[in-house]
Order: C-alpha cells, then sequence, then structure tokens
C-alpha cells in the first residue's frame, strides 16, 4: 500500500547544528503514527519537513504523490490551508481574534464567507465541547479550553492530515487526556492521519503505533502501517 | 499485595461464599494472576480466627465451598483504619525486567537492542489500556491509568539507563 | 479572497484586547506628534513671508527732499520699551487736501488725538498700563486696523501732531504713500530659517525615535501573530497584505492627531518668537499643497516601513526564522509537481 505521506532521507540543519540526518518515514492513509524521542532528535523538525512547513536541505517529501519539497511557498501555504491542520504545544491561536474567529480563520483565508465560516466554526466548537467560550479571546481562555480551540481550528477545513507537537505539553493529566480522546475521537471518525510529536508515553499510547528517532533519523524499521 | 484487606473490602458491600470472593478478585485485581483457592481460605481462616469475619450460613452438603462469609464490625473497624493508612512508598522492582538490563550489562552483550524492544511492547501494551479506557467504566479506568503510569515510569526509565549506556559507550570509544 | 484578506486585516488591527488599543494610540501619538512638527515647520516660511508683506505695507515711501506734491504727510517714529514690551510711536500730520493714510487708520489723528493698536488700548485700560497712559497725554480717538499692524499684540499708536511743529522739529520725514513695493526681497534672517529648521530637526528624531519604540513593542506581539496566520495556511502575498493593513489604522489616527495638534498649538507659536520677530498666528499657514502631501505621505510610510520590517524577515509559521539555503527548483519540475498537486487533490476529494 503506498503511503499518503512519506519522507526519505530528509537533512536539515540550523547553523552548525544538524536536525535531520538522513530521517525517512512512510504514513499510510488514516494511520495514527506517534513520533518519539528525547529533545534533540528532530522530532520537531521532522514534522515541520512533512508538513511543509520547513524545506529539507537534501531527501524529498512525498505527499499524494506529490513532492512538497518542489513547490513554491504560496501553494505550500495553500496546502497547508486545505489539507493540513496543525495543534502545536502553545496553540498558536490569534489573540486579537475571539475564539471562534480563530476557528474559522482557515477557511477566511480560503475565501468562505464569514457567515457561513463562522457557522462551520461553531459546529466544531461545539463537538469539542467548548461552544462557550466562542466570544472570548485566547488570553481569557484555560490551557485545555485553549487546546480544544486549537483542535477545532486545525479539522474545521476537513483536513487530509492532522500534525501535533506535544499538544498536550503545557495540560495537567485529565485536560490533556480529554483533548486527546476529542482529536483523536474526531479524526478517526473521519479517516484524518494523524502525526503526533510527543515525548511521553502515556500519549502516543493513543497512536496505532510508534517511531522513534534519536540523533536525527528514524531508529524503528520504515514499513507503513 | 494485602490480600486480607482486599478481602476484607470486598465483603463490607455484602456476605459472600469463598468462591464468589476469589473471581470478584480475580475479576478486578487480579489482571492475569489469579489466586490460589488455598490462599483465599487460608486468608479467610485467618481473618475467622481475628474476629474479623463471621461465618454467617452454611450451605448443606460439600465441604468449605459452601461456608457463607460475613463482615463484622471489628472487621468494618480494621478495614477503616486500613483505608486511612497511606501505603509506604515502596520502590517495587519488576525485577525481571530489571535483572535483564542487568545481565545484559554485565555480560557486555548490546543492551541497546533490548531495551528498544522492551520499549516497544511496553507501549504495546499501553496503547491496549488506552483503549480499555475509551469505552470501560470508571473503575476500569481507574485501574488502567494506574498501570499506565507505572508502566511509563518503567519506560522512563528505560529511556534514562539507553541514554546512560550511550554515555558510557560514547566515553569507552573515546 | 483578496477581500475577505482586507476584511481579515481591518478586523486584526481593530480588534482584540484593550492592550491593543493602548498600543494604537501610542503610536498614533508618535505620529501625530511628528506630523504636527512637520506641518508646523512647513508652516514657518508662509509666516515669515506674511509678517513681512505687513512690514513692508507700512514703509513710508517719501522723496528725501522737499515733495513736489500738494498732499503729503509727516511722520516721526520713536521706539520706547514698555515693561520689556517693544512700544512705538508714530507723531504724524497731515499737509493738504489729501495727505496718505497709514495702513489702519480711517483718517489721520488731529493734534491731541491718538490712533492706538488693540494692544495699547488693552494695556492703557489695564492697571499695568497706568504708568504709561500720563505718556501718551492724547485722547485715544480710533483703534488701528489689523491692516495696520504687523502682528496682533503689537504696541504702536499714531499720535496728531499740529502741522506746524511737524514741518520745523527734527525727524520728521515727508511720506507721499505707504508699502513698498515687491522690491527687491526683504530680508529673510537666514539665522532665523536654519535656527528653526534645527529646532524641528531636533524634535523630530526623538518623535522617530518614540514611534520606531513603540512599533517595536508591538513587533513581537505582530510577529507571533503573524505566524500563526502564516501556519493556518496564509499566503506569504496574503501576509504581506495583512501586515500593510495593520500599520494603517494608527498612521490615519495619528495624521489626525497631527492636525488636531498643529491647530492646538497654533495660537500659543507667536508667544514663543524672539523680541522683534513676532508675527500673527493666523500666518501659520503651511500651503495647502504641502500640508495633502504630508498627510498623504505619513500613512503611505506606515505602510511602507511594515513592508520592509517583513521583507528583511523570512517569516515562516513558526515565527522568525533564520535564513537557509532554499534548493532551487527549475521551472517545468514545479510545473509537474503542481499538476500532481492537483491531481492528487481530486482523488483524494472523489474518494472521501
Amino acid at each position: 500500500m503506498t503511503a499518503l505521506l512519506a519522507g526519505r532521507e530528509l537533512h536539515r540543519s540550523f547553523g552548525s547544528t544538524s536536525a535531520l540526518a538522513g530521517a525517512s518515514v512512510e504514513i499510510a492513509a488514516g494511520a495514527v503514527v506517534a513520533v518519539m524521542g528525547p529533545s534533540g532528535s528532530g522530532k520537531s523538525t521532522l514534522l515541520h519537513c512533512l508538513a511543509g512547513i520547513l524545506l529539507p536541505e537534501r531527501g524529498e517529501v512525498v505527499y499524494a504523490g506529490c513532492h512538497l519539497d518542489q513547490l513554491s511557498e504560496p501553494e505550500r501555504s495553500r496546502l497547508r490551508r486545505q489539507q493540513f491542520g496543525f495543534v502545536f504545544q502553545f496553540g498558536q491561536l490569534v489573540p486579537e481574534l475571539s475564539a471562534l474567529e480563530n476557528v474559522a480563520l482557515p477557511l477566511r483565508l480560503g475565501g468562505v464567507a464569514r457567515r457561513e465560516a463562522e457557522q462551520r466554526a461553531e459546529d466544531w466548537l461545539a463537538r469539542l465541547e467548548v461552544a462557550a467560550v466562542g466570544a472570548k479571546h485566547p488570553g481569557e481562555l484555560s490551557g485545555g479550553e485553549g487546546q480544544r480551540v486549537a483542535v477545532a481550528r486545525a479539522l474545521v477545513s476537513h483536513p487530509q492530515v492532522v500534525f501535533a507537537d506535544e499538544p498536550t505539553g503545557a495540560l495537567d493529566s485529565l485536560n490533556g487526556e480529554r483533548v486527546m480522546a476529542l482529536l483523536l475521537d474526531a479524526a478517526r471518525s473521519r479517516g484524518t492521519t494523524v502525526v503526533l510529536v510527543t515525548h511521553e508515553a502515556r500519549v502516543a499510547a493513543y497512536a496505532d503505533r510508534e517511531i522513534f528517532m534519536r540523533d536525527g533519523r528514524v531508529v524503528a524499521p520504515v514499513a507503513a502501517a | 499485595m494485602s490480600v486480607p484487606h482486599t478481602l476484607l473490602g470486598l465483603l463490607e458491600d455484602g456476605p459472600h461464599y469463598g468462591y464468589e470472593l476469589k473471581r470478584e478478585y480475580d475479576e478486578r485485581f487480579g489482571r492475569g494472576r489469579s489466586l490460589a483457592f488455598g490462599q483465599v481460605y487460608a486468608t479467610l481462616a485467618r481473618l475467622l480466627r481475628n474476629g474479623l469475619v463471621e461465618v454467617e450460613g452454611v450451605e448443606a452438603g460439600a465441604g468449605p465451598e459452601r461456608k457463607r462469609y460475613a463482615i463484622t464490625d471489628l472487621g468494618v473497624t480494621d478495614l477503616d483504619q486500613w483505608l486511612s493508612q497511606p501505603e509506604a512508598p515502596a520502590p517495587h522492582l519488576r525485577t525481571d525486567l530489571f535483572i535483564k538490563v542487568a545481565l545484559a550489562l554485565m555480560s557486555g552483550r548490546p543492551a541497546t537492542a533490548f531495551l528498544d524492544v522492551q520499549r516497544r511492547t511496553h507501549l504495546a501494551r499501553m496503547r491496549e489500556l488506552t483503549a480499555l479506557k475509551a469505552h470501560g467504566d470508571l473503575v476500569t479506568t481507574l485501574i488502567a491509568d494506574y498501570a499506565l503510569f507505572h508502566l511509563e515510569a518503567d519506560l522512563r526509565w528505560l529511556d534514562l539507563t539507553a541514554a546512560r549506556l550511550e554515555t558510557l559507550a560514547n566515553e569507552f570509544a573515546r | 479572497m483578496t477581500v475577505a484578506t482586507l476584511a481579515i486585516g481591518l478586523r486584526l488591527a481593530a480588534g482584540g484586547a484593550r492592550r491593543s488599543w493602548a498600543r494604537l494610540a501610542l503610536v498614533a501619538a508618535g505620529v501625530g506628534i511628528g506630523v504636527a512638527l512637520l506641518l508646523t515647520g512647513l508652516a514657518v516660511v508662509p509666516a515669515l513671508k506674511a509678517r513681512d508683506a505687513r512690514e513692508r505695507a507700512r514703509e513710508p515711501v517719501g522723496p528725501s527732499t522737499e515733495p513736489n506734491t500738494p498732499s503729503y504727510l509727516l511722520q516721526a517714529a520713536s521706539i520706547d520699551r514698555y515693561q520689556g514690551r517693544r512700544l512705538v510711536r508714530f507723531r504724524i500730520a497731515g499737509v493738504g487736501v489729501s495727505p496718505p493714510r497709514p495702513p489702519g487708520l480711517t483718517r489721520i489723528p488731529r493734534p491731541g488725538e491718538a490712533a492706538v493698536s488693540p494692544g495699547l488700548a488693552r494695556l492703557l485700560r489695564s492697571p499695568d498700563g497706568a504708568l504709561l497712559r500720563p505718556r501718551l497725554d492724547s485722547r485715544i480717538v480710533a483703534i488701528i486696523g489689523q491692516a495696520g499692524l504687523i502682528w496682533p499684540n503689537e504696541l504702536i499708536a499714531y499720535s496728531g501732531t499740529p502741522a506746524s511743529e511737524a514741518g520745523t522739529a527734527s525727524g520728521f520725514i515727508p511720506v507721499t504713500s505707504f508699502g513698498h513695493p515687491e522690491g527687491p526681497k526683504g530680508p529673510m534672517p537666514v539665522e532665523l530659517k536654519l535656527v528653526v529648521l534645527l529646532a524641528i530637526l531636533g524634535l523630530l528624531v526623538p518623535t522617530l525615535a518614540f514611534i520606531a519604540a513603540s512599533s517595536r513593542v508591538a513587533a513581537a506581539v505582530r510577529e507571533r501573530r503573524l505566524a500563526a496566520i502564516r501556519l493556518v495556511g496564509a499566503t506569504p502575498a496574503q501576509t504581506r497584505l495583512l501586515a500593510a493593513i495593520e500599520g494603517l489604522p494608527a498612521a490615519l489616527a495619528g495624521c489626525l492627531v497631527g492636525v488636531a495638534l498643529f491647530f492646538a498649538f497654533r495660537p500659543i507659536a507667536p508667544t514663543l518668537a524672539p523680541d522683534g520677530h513676532e508675527f500673527s498666528a493666523s500666518d501659520l499657514k503651511p500651503p495647502v499643497g504641502q500640508a495633502l502631501a504630508t498627510l498623504i505621505a505619513v500613512p503611505l510610510l506606515a505602510v511602507a516601513a511594515g513592508l520592509v520590517a517583513l521583507r528583511r524577515v523570512e517569516l515562516s509559521p513558526l515565527g522568525l526564522v533564520r535564513r537557509a539555503p532554499v534548493r532551487q527548483v527549475g521551472p517545468f519540475a514545479r510545473a509537474s509537481a503542481c499538476a500532481r498537486l492537483s491531481a492528487a487533490r481530486r482523488r483524494l476529494a472523489s474518494q472521501r
């Protein structure tokens, strides 16, 4: 079975620090994969390369048969908007907009009318049990609420792949559990692929399989699950 | 694992036959290892001797299996006391795991590969437990959480050990 | 889609917590001060020119010898100081049927009469003028009109004198008309222009620094905001548009503040003028064209500054990212990659 998303022999450094040194991974459609490893092993960099946020210096990233590393920046931006969703450790919500507007943002950037975008955003907030905070600003939300809003934003455009980087890192255990359960429930029910970077085993336990990274390479065998 | 107190706790709910007690214990707290009948009855006998339980009724016919046990007031008090005391934080070493790693190191075998495989096994088990939580009731969730945290603790020790080994190996190579 | 982006940009600029309003006010204040300074600077030269024109209008013109016209005016000027203020007295006597009138007077005061400027009239009425009244031993019959004043608070008086006295006493010159034609330019003191210019620049520099500082305060927050928007999939072009619009409200507000500050400052500006170079507040009028140009240029500069700041920085979804060497991709490879991407997208859409 061909993988939906694959990285082959990826190399990337920042200045003199090497983050990826020949990392390869294949992810099948609908799979939930956890990327684990100690800090400095290159997990986040791998995720950024797979999502087209960073360009590798060597190697290729192939999504649905298309080479991401050969697309222009506007094209990769559009890809992010339409096909990918992101949940990072600190949510990365826009402070000047309300929670509802934040969730609607990917749709509006794509040209969806404001009313429709906000309607869809409301539906997602309700699905994630944070309908009540729609009018609040990110600064007024608790950690758990903020992350759930971030998950809603990641899912609102019905992405093919959700990239999560330590989504529960700043949350307590109960809130973390709720966020993971809601995220994976929504993802699995729609067949969304999830790439989950974490150093916590209990978070990785939500995935179908895990890959380990060490010193910028993937340690485990590369077979698609 | 305090078997006598666990049985007392189960009896507080209501009187049980011996075999009922064993079945409940296995279901809730066994997790792979079932309690031996002999141990159950030996424990009940001791509890009886100490006045913490009493025999409520006997069914005619065969031997010990047919006695119904009930908790006494003394038993309730004893249970209360035990419940209100904290557990001594004993480092319950998973002896097998520790022994394997120690032996591997001492014999110069490549321990890293073993650690990787062990990590995968732990994670697989953790995945099962996490899936259980999604559909289970509160008690199942609590038990699964407990196991998950402990497995995670094991993994952290494994990770740290692997890191130490690597540092040692690097120093050795130099 | 561009309309949606513009709408988002305006929402971002207007939106949010109290803190962003405070920031906007800060930047607007800085821009306002700068605009006010620029407008004032542009108005200085016109003010001096207007003052000059009025001074020239009052210049007496006359022959150096005996006049050959039947009617002329005899005028003697004396300059005093009273309580630190300059006081100019003209003693005048008309000769003939229709002698020329000094500007601002409807008729020539007769001996014993005097026409005074509004400022002098006020002074004489006030307790401060008690010592002055006996010196001006004439009856006040008229107030000198605006046309005869170089600046509103000037202290001047025209006292009527008997023609016989005027003809014989020293200091009297014959006047046939008032007002130098537009001859050689009245000496515009170069030093004055330089001083004003330096003063304006001297105030402008810290203002620019203040604007830069308050913009920098907003910059870190803005960077995170733009990064979050990039993460969600805004193209670099969209992000630049958003950044450009963001600066606009503060710049426009700043222009309004600047104009308001300028008009507020105008009435008190003459009090700052050095002695002998007083002018009228209403003279401070920047040429309309230059003023409009300033008001248009400032918002444009704000927008440009925002865009330039973005240009230096590669704004990735992860925030500021060090510029890393990016591989050059041939146009053919790029075209085929795009084609495959749209094909893949269609495939995926049909699979759902």
